[in-house]
């Protein structure tokens, strides 16, 4: 009877061990790529998106639908346009493979006084409901120092698609009583796909 | 004597073009363009909307404050943009600090960050084109079309005048269902689902 329960006990926590190792394998990326040239993402404020091939690693090219205005991206939501993220895309890549937990903090400095900032992480890993349907995604927080405000910017990144399923802004600033006022930006979810 | 000491600092001012802005007053004018034009935007200070652009480019006349000045332009089918002005800093022992204005810029949330230099100007990244969104195809039909769906002319029946110019019907696009190895599952609009993805339906 000992024996059995020691076998038991052996057996559970090698379980265990197998089961904690399959959820942090579930909670890291595969490498990132981008979308089939072709694919459209459409989203939920009437906007739409066609992957193109061509971008310079790790970015992936994307196009308006009808504009063809092309921006490159990575992770589906920082653009290779914008200074911050070209001064700072060797420590955005440090965030890959995604990984609950990671954070990265972007600096690039200005003339004077002025300067740009803003901290990066994977916040966690979660299935999100959009209108195209399930998608499990890594959600990623860009946050901005402030004075008396906060800015909070996440994408839900999906590997699946290799892009952001979902996007929402949070804007607050306490007022001088220690008030919490918000305000409501703009925001969208993926709602519909088109492959090639 | 402080008559004297006000004269010498008009004295130099007018040699300075930068002390200029000593005399600007309380009020402050800021100018937003944006790239592409067309954007609302809103200035906010302690939650509160202080001052409106529903069209750039535009200006707007703003109380100097030492409380952060939000500004959020919005435009549809790109992503908002915001700026903040952060006030109380180190360069606020300059004396034309005032006209400094928003000296924090941040990015758009895209990631495209914008700079300030005594105007705003703000690139709005893109999510796409306004196009409306496709509607769902309506589902497979398990046999004929109904009849009664579209009058048809009977053979032999009187001409009948032109019926009025009605658009060509969309074609219908078919949807798949996809599953891919970490558990999503999403309606796709085309014919098969991309690598990496399998068919559930």
């Amino acid at each position: 009877m000992i024996s059995f329960a020691t076998d038991f006990r052996a057996l559970w926590i090698a379980l265990m061990t197998m089961l904690a190792g399959a959820t942090s394998v579930a909670a890291q990326s595969a490498p990132i790529g981008c979308p089939p040239p072709r694919t459209i993402y459409t989203f939920t404020d009437s906007s739409s998106i066609q992957a193109l091939p061509g971008a310079p690693a790790p970015f992936c090219r994307f196009a308006n639908v009808n504009g063809g205005q092309q921006v490159d991206l990575f992770l589906g939501a920082f653009s290779a346009a914008s200074p911050i993220v070209q001064a700072n895309i060797d420590v955005l890549t440090t965030l890959l493979p995604l990984q609950v937990g990671k954070a990265v903090h972007l600096v690039r400095a200005g003339t004077g006084d002025k300067g740009w900032q803003a901290n990066v992480s994977v916040e966690k890993h979660e299935s999100v409901e959009v209108p195209v349907g399930r998608l499990n995604c890594f959600v990623l927080l860009w946050t901005e120092p402030s004075g008396q405000g906060r800015w909070e910017r996440r994408w839900w990144y999906c590997p699946s698609l290799e892009y952001a399923a979902k996007y929402s802004a949070k804007f607050e600033v306490v007022s001088p009583g220690g008030r919490i006022l918000s305000s409501s930006p703009t925001s969208w979810e993926l709602a519909g796909i088109r492959v090639p | 004597m402080a008559y004297l000491r006000a004269s010498a600092i008009l004295a130099s001012c007018a040699l300075l073009t930068a002390c200029a802005s000593i005399f600007e007053g309380t009020s402050q004018q800021i100018a937003v363009r944006t790239t592409p034009a067309g954007a609302r935007c809103t200035f906010w200070r302690n939650g509160g909307l202080v001052a409106d652009i529903p069209s750039t480019p535009g200006t707007v006349t703003v109380q100097k404050t030492k409380v952060d000045l939000f500004i959020v332009c919005d435009k549809p089918g790109y992503a908002s943009a915001t700026y903040v002005n952060r006030s109380g800093l180190a360069v606020a022992t300059y004396a034309n600090v005032l006209t400094l204005g928003l000296a924090w810029a941040v990015d758009s949330s895209r990631g495209a960050d914008n700079k300030y230099e005594g105007e705003i100007e703000l690139s709005l990244a893109p999510n796409g084109m306004t196009v409306p969104i496709e509607p769902a195809p309506p589902p497979p039909a398990s046999g004929p079309a109904p009849a009664a769906a579209v009058p048809r002319p009977r053979v032999g029946a009187p001409p009948q005048p032109p019926a009025a110019a009605t658009p060509a019907p969309a074609p219908v696009l078919s949807q798949v269902e996809c599953a891919s190895s970490d558990g999503s599952r999403v309606r796709m609009t085309g014919t098969a689902c991309p690598a990496g993805w399998s068919r559930t339906r």
